[in-house]
């Protein structure tokens, strides 16, 4: 099996993940026109077993991406809609006692789901918000003394308005981190928007939509990803960035160990759809801004926004 | 989310250089700057400072800098502005303030690391010319401290982007100071060396001098500044004079007009006397003189033999150089304490050693004669003098009365206050009157032990004047100011002034702690006197005695140089090796040339650019050569990244980027 694995990654069968990679991004792109990076990233974080945030204004597909992602990678959907008044147990769910058996049963909420839409996350108070995040780095809930394990595998791909809106709790630094990458999705180009403008409605192209891939090959793929090559020149270059990260007098707290992880986590994925069998600097450069980007803060945000951090320490570090 | 931009989206996004780096670049401008600035005309520092200033508020405000329109007059308004007030462009001076106008107008345009590395470049250069305008010691210690600060300037404006913390530079620019510290000494010693010190360029003129004068006024003073400016440094072979002894021969005085005594025209060698036999007591030295501006040379009395190059003795014993002394020059002498100088064998100079002006000084002139009658000669007459000076109400002060016409007369008979200038032209004047050739003898009287350094040190306030008079056709050297303020020969000019001082005791006495202090100070500045600055062909040859060579050529020392310079720099290449960061392997080897071929065909890669990017950048501005370069980018990249070593077909890739010649990028 696991030599299997390794070929998929290295070996004639590396062209096998790209051509998954790209069938997704095909499928996908129909109804997210003009997209092709960020259906990729997305896609690149669920296989890292990430989590994705995706920032934006309403109204640019953000619920409609995660949609059609569930159904092209083969898997449960459930979308919780995060409110101000919402409760923890409105999202893990709630013991109740049953009176013929006289005892507690648990009643399993939206969570346990394969791919779980958090819809506008900053809405919901931080109590809410929490108990999400606690599922999300454990994989696992716990209530009344008793854990249930989440389904395997298992994601979470959560909205969030950008903060300055009203009614928003903006996510503390240390939940931010918890998501393996951030990305915007922005408006579409002129030319694709006259194109969705007159065509159907994405909503019920969603239903023709067919699945690339069962939930077992998401797996499979997942696996294979920790056997794309890691070459000493390409930590080189990691340490270098992460580095500057810390040294740069203009940020204010660098890149932790675990964004270092992540980052290389989602290189490794992203080098795979790419068909590479090891990370190439450009892997790594494309995938810091959605890696680093939410976990980077500069001191004086006045005219850094989250692609300018990434794009200033890309700039500033030479690739060996 | 996009993460590809263009490299001209970037350019615009980030500012090319940040805050930090340009208040180094102003910092270590204002550093190498300041040596210059208070020499030069007022314009220059107000105009460097106003432009600085200028470009530290732009850049905080973000300002746009102005434009090439803006920029060209002003450069030529500044060079016009040297030009008109130095009426020349080379020269210390003017080199100097050019330069600094300039560097300041560079900040202006600081657009890319090649400016910055040129405003650097300068600041180096315009610390080496602040060593042209002051040698000291501690002057070497500022531009040390300057070339550290630049090189950290160096260091922080080559980053890409951001300054580190100040102290992480400095150490940074120390390790590199530290590294060149082997080839400067290298360089310093075998350096082929040019009689006197090679920065000897011609110093501003008109500068005031302390000391000596060819010429003395009694009259005319009414305050003498003590000054503890060093006149000379002495260390002697074997033990020191006492200091009562110590009457160091400078420019003697010979025409008196009634006022003022001068220096009698330097004569001509052929007039020079024959020298006196040697007798007395013998005393070898060593005797370095700070720049005074003139041709004069100090000598301990009597001077037998000497070994500056270029000074003779003139036949009032004085040591005369061809050349003003405007640079620290230091000289062996060997003098012969109590041999008597020779009178001059020719009458007219006889002559002119008794003159006094008709109708000057007239009381003087009667007392002399009334005076000389009642002795029995000359030489109980000089003695009468002398006592009469002893025992008269005579004060010695360095704030003397003013003196009219007849200034003897006011100062024997009225006011009897004054220097040792007032006593010798008194003396002097008396021992004519009566027909007794008389001359003044200006130099400087004992001096101050330097325990620490085992020297002397004689200051401008040592300076002394005193009487040679003619007898029995032999000079003999009389000095009144003994006979008023006898502490003065004996302990020194500060006994004279202050009693205090004897006692030993005190802040401001000679044995307290501050003049410890000064003492030590002045004996490392001796050492660096004689070690560094006055390292010529001398010394050179001296030091490269020890190893065994002799007398070597210049081209010897031009041939050792090279040989011993590419000798350090293997052993700093091998240490490097084996003890630095490991080597570059040859595939980064073969990734480099890749790329100094493909800057030659397009452009050169930017640092932060990755292999692919590079490639298709490459691949958009030479379509022709696309299928080429995408092949050696690809090979490289799986290479590089996408598995373990591979020794053999890294050497392929080598052979195949060798082969890769593109020609230059069509215009």
């Amino acid at each position: 099996m696991t030599d299997g694995l390794a070929q998929i990654a290295n070996g004639d069968r590396r062209g096998q993940a790209k051509g998954l990679a790209d069938q997704v991004t095909d499928q996908v792109g129909q109804i997210i026109l003009g997209k092709v990076t960020e259906i990729k990233l997305a896609f690149a974080c669920l296989l890292a077993r990430g989590h994705l945030l995706i920032e934006d204004v309403p109204g640019v597909g953000k619920t409609l991406l995660a949609r059609s992602l569930a159904i092209a990678l083969g898997l449960d959907y459930r979308r919780i809609q995060f409110t101000s008044d919402m409760l923890p147990a409105d999202i893990i769910g709630v013991s109740v006692f049953e009176q013929n058996t006289a005892q507690f049963r648990f009643h399993k909420g939206p969570l346990f789901t394969e791919l779980v839409l958090a819809d506008e996350i900053n809405r919901a108070t931080p109590k809410a918000q929490s108990a999400l995040l606690e599922a999300m780095g454990e994989q696992q809930v716990t209530v009344d003394g008793q854990t249930y394990a989440l389904p395997n595998p298992f994601f979470v791909i959560a909205t969030q308005n950008p903060t300055h809106q009203i009614g928003t709790f903006p996510l503390p630094e240390s939940q931010l981190d918890r998501f393996l990458m951030r990305i915007r999705l922005g408006y579409p180009p002129e030319a694709l928007e006259r194109i969705l403008l007159s065509g159907d409605d994405r909503r019920d192209m969603l239903d023709d939509l067919t699945p690339v891939l069962a939930s077992r090959d998401l797996l499979e793929l997942q696996a294979a990803a920790k056997h794309v090559h890691i070459s000493a020149a390409i930590l080189d270059y990691t340490q270098a960035l992460i580095r500057f990260t810390r040294e740069s007098p203009e940020l204010e707290v660098g890149l932790s160990p675990r964004g270092a992880v992540d980052l290389i986590a989602a290189a490794r994925c992203w080098a795979m759809i790419n068909g590479h069998a090891g990370v190439h600097p450009e892997d790594i450069k494309v995938v810091f801004g959605p890696v680093a980007g939410h976990r980077l803060q500069t001191r004086h945000d006045a005219h850094h926004t989250a692609p300018n951090i990434a794009a200033f320490v890309l700039d500033a570090v030479p690739v060996p | 989310m996009t993460t590809q931009h263009t490299a001209a989206d970037r350019r615009t996004e980030t500012p090319d250089e940040s805050t930090g780096q340009l208040l180094w670049l102003v910092f270590a401008v204002l550093v190498a700057g300041s040596p210059h600035l208070l020499d030069l005309h007022p314009w220059v520092p107000v105009t460097v400072l106003a432009i600085t200033g200028w470009r530290i508020i732009a850049a905080l405000k973000r300002w746009r800098l102005p434009s090439i329109w803006i920029r060209a007059p002003l450069t030529l308004l500044g060079f016009l502005g040297v030009l008109f007030s130095y009426r020349q462009i080379s020269g210390l001076g003017a080199g100097s303030a050019l330069l600094l106008i300039m560097v300041s107008m560079k900040l202006l345009e600081t657009r890319g690391h090649r400016d910055r590395a040129v405003v650097v470049f300068i600041c180096y250069f315009l610390l080496f010319a602040a060593f042209l305008r002051e040698q000291a010691i501690w002057s070497a210690g500022y531009l040390m401290a300057g070339v550290l600060i630049t090189t950290a300037a160096l260091y922080q404006t080559a980053r890409v982007g951001t300054v580190v913390p100040a102290p992480r530079a400095m150490q940074m620019a120390f390790r590199l100071v530290l590294q060149a510290l082997p080839l400067m000494l290298l360089l310093f010693f075998l350096f082929p060396r040019v009689p006197g010190p090679f920065w000897s360029l011609p110093t501003a003129s008109g500068r005031a001098t302390a000391g000596l004068t060819n010429e003395m006024t009694p009259g005319d003073i009414t305050e003498l500044a003590r000054s503890n400016q060093v006149a000379f440094r002495v260390r002697f072979d074997d033990a020191a004079p006492a200091p009562a002894e110590l009457y160091w021969r400078g420019p003697v005085l010979t025409n008196f007009n009634g006022r003022t005594w001068t220096m009698q025209a330097v004569e001509a060698r052929s007039e020079l006397l024959e020298r006196a036999p040697a007798a007395g007591a013998a005393y070898d030295y060593e005797l370095t003189l700070e720049p005074h501006r003139r041709r004069w040379l100090l000598a301990l009395e009597t001077p037998a033999t000497w070994t500056a190059r270029f000074a003779t003795l003139s036949s009032a014993y004085q040591l005369v150089n061809t050349t003003p002394v405007d640079r620290r020059m230091s000289y062996r002498g060997r003098s012969y304490l109590g041999q008597s100088l020779p009178a001059p064998s020719n009458g007219y100079q006889r002559a002119r050693m008794r003159i006094i002006p008709a109708g000057t000084n007239p009381r003087s002139a009667a007392f002399a004669r009334d005076l000389r009658a009642r002795s029995t000669d000359d030489r109980a007459y000089l003695n009468r003098i002398w006592m009469h000076f002893r025992q008269q109400a005579f004060y010695y002060t360095l704030t003397p009365p003013l003196l009219g016409t007849h200034s003897v007369d006011e100062f024997l008979f009225d006011t009897r206050r004054g220097f040792c200038g007032h006593f010798a032209s008194a003396f002097a004047l008396l021992a004519r009157a009566a027909g007794i050739p008389a001359r003044i003898v200006t130099g400087y009287q004992g001096g101050e032990k330097n325990p620490l350094g085992n020297y002397w040190i004689v200051r401008q306030s040592d300076a002394h004047a005193w009487v040679e008079v003619l007898l029995d056709d032999q000079w003999v050297r009389y000095d009144p100011t003994a006979a008023v303020a006898p502490e003065r020969i004996e302990f020194g000019f500060d006994a004279a002034m202050d009693p205090r001082a004897l006692s030993g005791s005190g802040l401001l006495g000679r044995h307290s702690i501050l003049n410890r202090l000064a003492l030590s100070w002045d004996a490392v500045n001796a050492g660096w006197n004689r070690w560094v600055l006055s390292f010529g062909p001398d010394a050179q040859a001296t030091m490269m005695s020890f190893v065994g060579i002799r007398n070597p050529s210049s081209r010897y020392l031009v041939v050792a140089m090279a040989i011993s310079i590419t000798i350090l720099l293997v052993i700093i290449g091998l240490l490097q090796r084996y003890f630095g960061h490991p080597r570059q392997d040859a595939l980064q080897i073969g990734y480099q040339k890749l790329c100094a071929r493909a800057a030659r065909a397009g452009r050169a890669r930017r640092p932060n650019e990755a292999p692919e990017e590079y490639c298709a950048a490459l691949c958009i501005l030479r379509p022709d050569l696309a299928t080429d370069i995408r092949r050696l980018f690809e090979s490289y990249v799986r290479l590089r990244y996408d598995g373990p070593v591979d020794t053999h077909r890294t050497r392929e890739f080598g052979r195949a980027v060798r082969r890769f010649r593109p020609r230059s990028a069509p215009t």
